[in-house]
């Protein structure tokens, strides 16, 4: 029996999740809930149906094959979305596209398979697969089949993981990842369990193990405004992060995604934005330079 | 404490220690390595150790033995060392070399050629982009002295091809040879003068006659224009079709003509204009060199119209530079300014050479390539008249001159920049092309090329420049190439495949070497420099039509309904999706075939002798035939295939929803696509359930293989059935509006009258796989039988051709390229800012985007074709 999981989405074509060309695969399920999170599509492992109304002509053919949960109210739809399974009928009545189903099951061969398309420009350019999320670490078993058809291909392997598993799914992947991303999301557990959900203590224990054992990992800290972005605030992911391994090669900060709010509505979560704009380049110099300082040589700090 | 590490370095050979160092500042050790820390952050080994150890990185990117480094910076044994570089680079020192070295030489070469453009450059891009004085100043002069030229000659009675070489003879003895401030390289067109329309062919009337006079024509050659002009065949002859016969003089049958009115099928008579010409015969040869020659043909096969042309322009063409010289001189005696009297100098010694004598420097080979490209467009006009590759012609010249230090190469890459302003317009076709790959498979790249795109980059306008790659092109030059893509912003340089190309060229019978010698004029069309007519663009096609052929039987479904397709029967016979497809075959075939068919016409019906293209192009002066008489070793006709994603796209949703799902009957496709989608949710039902090319899905990508193929197939029947050499180019120029102007509703979500795709790029807003799908998807069609390129525009983020990237980017061409990629053009322009910009001209005046095979100003396109360009998906990198 092939091991299956739930994925969002995959993309092709990336150039910023690992060495060269990329096709990151997005798992869903985590058990982490940032307030930013730009993938709020992989909040649950669920099928969740997204609805793009400014897609909606009104058609009504969305409440004729599931008129429980939709209503079309001034030529558009209202959604209820409580009560939904996901059973996807919906979806396919829509013509227009504003209703679709986020989340399929997939077998590890059949997402290899669709990896495998760009094979030719993993080979050019030293590229492979990241496995992203989501969580994928909560589908370990699932990642694992994948990273290890890849591996058997010469196919470069890469994670990105917030690492809030226990540390037996994190020991599972190990052998047949080439890079860890680990996201670390702030340095303070007060503060990352309010703006997370969770307390970040079992995430940096993990992340402690893991770079002792792991020898290429990239930590990778989202920059939000006024939650992690102050020169103090690097300080304190330096403090941390110079306690762990030799694993760490570099440290990544990512300027904030302003955009992700969009795909809130299309799932009816409430958003919260941060600001109305991502951190300016002369604002990510300067904490490139401090958490740089700070890091004492550890290993070097980069934003792009 | 600056001193202090100076001190350090200074010593850092010797064993350079704390306690010494100290003392030679005089404080006590303790307190001296306090503040050394707080200075530095560091300890002071610490930092002697890292100051050593990258000293001793650069003495071995330098080449120096690791283990004579250790040595040199004091370490005892190569383990020591080892670790010491371990520590402070990741890597052993042996690796840090091997990986260090592309990354060197990428950065070596891009230094190599990162001179800077000097003041004269700009100031002479400032005048050629915003200024255009000495454009307009004598616009009229090649029109009023051709037209005088040719009507003399016609009322002489002599025969065509020496009508037009009187044409072009009158310009070049009659024309003002007017020198800009600040030029090395001289010469106008003086037959292009964008801003005034079409005010440059005067009229007889009082605006017509002022712009005569202050284009300083005399009164005598005013009257004779007004006089002679009356008896030619206007415009067609002045616009340089000269002895063009329209088609309504040929036998076009009804349908051709239908087919023509509705552009399902087209023939262009592309005699001229659009072609790479051997300059370099100017260079090697120079008009008396030239002119010898032409007498030899004419002793061994006898006097011939055609020679008694060539001999007049070369004769003419000799004394052109000495006009130039001549000015020049009387400048200098004019002008005591020092700085300009130098140029002016330069300007008179290289004039009194060339064009009449072989270019026996690198400054003179770039004045004599521009006078023989400015009698180019002296023949026919500038349009698509194209140079062909510049780094290749010139390098010999470069080189010589470097090597016997008569030129720096500074002043060569001033001169690369004079050329190139020389070559400006807003609308540019006139295509170079740098790199590309030698008959024995080794990279032809040369320090010119990267001059070239170093020029193009600094420059920062338009150029129609083009880069050749293959398999063995240097990564970095691919690099560099992308990097200017991401620089400009203009959609140059873009870019052809080696690999494929020449296979597709050499299966179409071009011999090996020839083969790799190819280039592209105007937009991407293929062309044998010197040694060709290509007939670019020659004959068009619309491909979508097929469906409605089908569908309505033949005819037709929007505009006067006409029968231009052929009968295939009725809808109730096609019981499966086979037979289908196969009708729709049948009307392609038909619809390609009305196209060659008027070409071919075309081709037999008339008369339009080149003499100077025949001058410079082999084969013509062998055979004593005219260029346009088929006297070029290679005479092909390029037939553009358009169409052929929204018919795979249209194939696709009829298969799902007629044959697989059977939701809809054909009657009901066609019923609905007459009634251009009455119900929106049946359009959108064809747009979003079904498989769309462009995003790597077999499913419809094979239908537009096949399609392609199908195509290539019927072309090749056609040679035979014409004698004409047909290459498949599937390519759409701009006329994807016009096609889709004409064309009903089709099966794959398009509206009545909405463009078609451009190409074969991916209908606009339905790619939605990212980049490498796209290229994946293109790729798989059969490029290599498409020996007129297929065409693509991709549309990227601007942040993708971030300096950080370009290394990956290189990565994902290469590969394409191995998949079979043909030509890729990037657009690098966000959706945000064409739509600022259409709603905001005045603040994007340098704003240019790729529109077919050409670059233009966002601002100077219809708003049709801006809401065109803003449709097509933007690729990011995530």
């Amino acid at each position: 029996m092939s091991v299956s999981g739930v994925i969002s989405n995959i993309s092709r074509g990336s150039l910023h999740d690992g060495v060269g060309v990329r096709t990151v695969v997005y798992f869903k399920g985590c058990p982490m809930r940032c307030k930013w999170c730009h993938n709020p599509e992989t909040f649950e492992k669920r099928c969740d149906i997204m609805f793009a109304a400014e897609k909606c002509i009104g058609c009504g053919e969305c409440a004729r094959v599931c008129p429980e949960c939709h209503v079309i109210v001034d030529g558009v739809l209202k959604f209820r979305r409580e009560g939904c399974a996901g059973c996807g009928r919906c979806a396919d009545a829509c013509m227009a596209g504003a209703l679709s189903v986020c989340g399929e099951r997939y077998t590890a061969e059949e997402i290899f398979a669709k990896v495998m398309k760009d094979s030719h420009y993993y080979r050019e350019s030293g590229g492979g697969v990241t496995l992203s999320g989501g969580e994928c670490l909560t589908q370990a078993d699932f990642a694992v089949a994948i990273l290890e058809k890849c591996r058997s291909e010469g196919i470069n392997t890469a994670i990105e993981s917030a690492f809030c598993v226990p540390f037996a799914n994190v020991q599972k992947v190990l052998p047949y990842t080439d890079h860890i991303f680990a996201d670390l999301k702030h340095h303070d557990a007060e503060l990352h369990k309010r703006y997370t959900g969770v307390s970040n203590d079992l995430i940096i224990d993990n992340l402690r193990k893991v770079s002792q054992l792991h020898k290429s990992m990239t930590v990778r800290i989202p920059l939000i405004p006024g939650v992690n972005d102050s020169i103090g605030d690097m300080s304190g992911f330096a403090g941390i992060i110079r306690t762990f391994g030799d694993g760490i090669k570099d440290v990544e900060l990512l300027r904030y995604n302003y955009l992700a709010g969009a795909k809130y509505e299309n799932f009816g979560l409430e958003y919260v934005s941060f600001s109305e704009r991502a951190q300016s380049d002369t604002q990510t110099n300067a904490l490139t330079a401090a958490l740089n300082r700070a890091l004492d040589g550890k290993c070097t700090a980069f934003c792009r | 404490m600056f001193e202090v590490l100076s001190y350090i370095h200074e010593n850092i050979t010797n064993q350079v220690s704390a306690a010494e160092t100290a003392e030679h500042f005089g404080y006590s050790k303790w307190y001296f390595c306090k503040k050394f820390h707080e200075f530095s952050g560091m300890t002071f080994t610490e930092y002697v150790r890292r100051y050593r150890i990258q000293l001793a990185a650069i003495d071995i990117l330098a080449g120096k033995k690791v283990t004579d480094v250790a040595f040199d910076y004091g370490y005892d044994t190569p383990g020591g060392f080892n670790k010491a570089f371990l520590k402070e680079y990741g890597c052993m020192p042996r690796v840090y070399k091997k990986q260090a070295k592309e990354c060197q030489l990428y950065y070596e070469r891009r230094k190599n050629s990162m001179y800077k453009l000097t003041d004269r450059c700009m100031m002479l891009r400032d005048e050629a982009v915003n200024g255009k004085r000495y454009t307009d100043k004598y616009c009229a002069e090649r029109n009023v002295y051709f037209s005088i030229g040719l009507s003399e000659a016609m009322a002489k009675g002599l025969t065509p091809d020496e009508c037009m070489a009187g044409g072009v003879v009158n310009v070049l003895e009659k024309f003002t040879p007017f020198i800009a401030p600040s030029e090395l390289i001289c010469g106008f067109n003086f037959g292009d003068a964008p801003d005034k329309g079409e005010s440059n062919m005067p009229q007889n009337d009082e605006a017509g006659i002022s712009l005569m006079r202050e284009n300083g024509i005399s009164e005598e050659d005013i009257g004779k224009f007004f006089s002679g002009i009356c008896d030619l065949p206007l415009p067609k002859t002045i616009m340089g079709q000269g002895f063009t016969r329209e088609c309504d003089v040929l036998t076009l049958t009804e349908v051709e003509k239908a087919a023509k009115a509705e552009r399902s099928s087209l023939g262009r008579n592309t005699n001229a204009n659009h072609t790479v010409i051997g300059y370099e015969k100017v260079l090697k040869y120079g008009f008396e060199g030239l002119y010898k020659q032409v007498c030899e043909y004419e002793a061994k096969n006898g006097s011939s119209p055609l020679y008694t042309s060539a001999k007049s322009i070369c004769l003419a063409a000799m004394k052109m530079g000495e006009k130039y010289a001549a000015e020049a001189e009387r400048l200098i005696a004019e002008n005591d300014a020092a700085y300009r009297r130098q140029d002016l100098e330069f300007i008179a010694k290289t004039c009194r050479r060339v064009p009449r004598h072989p270019a026996g420097t690198f400054a003179e080979a770039v004045q004599s390539l521009w006078f023989a490209h400015i009698i180019n467009t002296w023949e026919d006009l500038i349009n698509a008249n194209s140079l062909g590759r510049l780094d290749q012609i010139l390098y010999p010249y470069y080189k010589s001159d470097v090597e016997k230090g008569v030129i720096t190469r500074e002043e060569a890459f001033e001169l690369i920049g004079c050329l190139w302003v020389k070559l400006y317009r807003d609308y540019d076709v006139q295509q170079s092309c740098v790199g590309g790959t030698f008959p024995d498979g080794t990279s032809a790249v040369n320090e010119l090329s990267y001059m070239m795109l170093d020029a193009t980059e600094q420059l920062d306008f338009i150029r129609c420049l083009s880069v050749r790659f293959g398999k063995n092109t240097e990564k970095e030059f691919i690099k560099r190439a992308l990097e200017v893509v991401g620089h400009v912003q203009k959609g140059v340089p873009f870019f052809f495949n080696d690999d494929v190309m020449i296979p597709a060229l050499i299966e179409k019978g071009i011999s090996r070497e020839d083969a790799y010698n190819y280039t592209q004029l105007g937009c991407v069309e293929t062309v044998i420099p010197g040694r060709s007519n290509p007939h670019a663009v020659a004959g068009e096609t619309n491909l979508l039509k097929a469906i409605e052929f089908v569908l309505n039987n033949g005819c037709s479904m929007v505009g006067d309904r006409c029968a231009t397709g052929i009968p295939t029967g009725e809808l109730s016979m096609f019981d499966t999706y086979e037979k289908f497809h196969e009708a729709v075959m049948v009307q392609v075939d038909n619809i390609i075939d009305l196209a060659c068919s008027i070409v071919k016409k075309l081709t037999d019906g008339i008369a339009s002798p080149k003499p100077y293209k025949s001058l410079l192009t082999d084969g013509c002066l062998e055979s004593g035939k005219d260029f346009n008489s088929g006297g070029a070793v290679y005479d092909y006709h390029q037939i553009m295939l358009g169409g052929i994603p929204n018919l795979a796209d249209s194939l696709t949703v009829i298969k799902k929803f007629v044959y697989t799902d059977k939701k809809y009957t054909l009657h009901d496709i066609k019923s609905i696509l007459e009634a251009d989608y009455p119900d929106e949710r049946v359009r959108l039902e064809f747009l979003n359930k079904a498989a769309k090319f462009g995003n790597d899905i077999d499913e419809v990508d094979d239908i537009a293989v096949q399609i392609t193929e199908h195509a290539c197939d019927m072309l090749d029947a056609l040679s035979e059935k014409y004698g004409l050499s047909f290459h498949a180019q599937p390519f759409t120029f701009l006329w994807m509006l016009d096609y889709g102007r004409n064309s009903a509703a089709s099966p794959d979500g398009r509206r009545a009258g909405e463009p078609i795709a451009y190409s074969v790029s991916p209908m606009q807003g339905r790619d939605f796989n990212g980049l490498t799908a796209v290229l994946n998807s293109i790729s798989k069609l059969p490029t290599k039988r498409t020996a007129g390129t297929t065409s693509a525009i991709v549309e990227v983020d601007p942040k993708l051709f971030g300096d950080r990237n370009i290394d990956t980017l290189a990565d994902i061409l290469i590969a394409a390229g191995k998949k079979g990629l043909s030509n890729v053009q990037f657009n690098t322009v966000d959706a945000d800012t064409l739509r600022d910009a259409k709603a905001h001209p005045e603040k994007y005046n340098n704003l240019a985007v790729r529109v077919s095979g050409f670059s233009q100003k966002f601002n100077l396109l219809n708003s049709d074709l801006q809401d065109h360009i803003i449709g097509r998906t933007k690729h990011s990198c995530l």
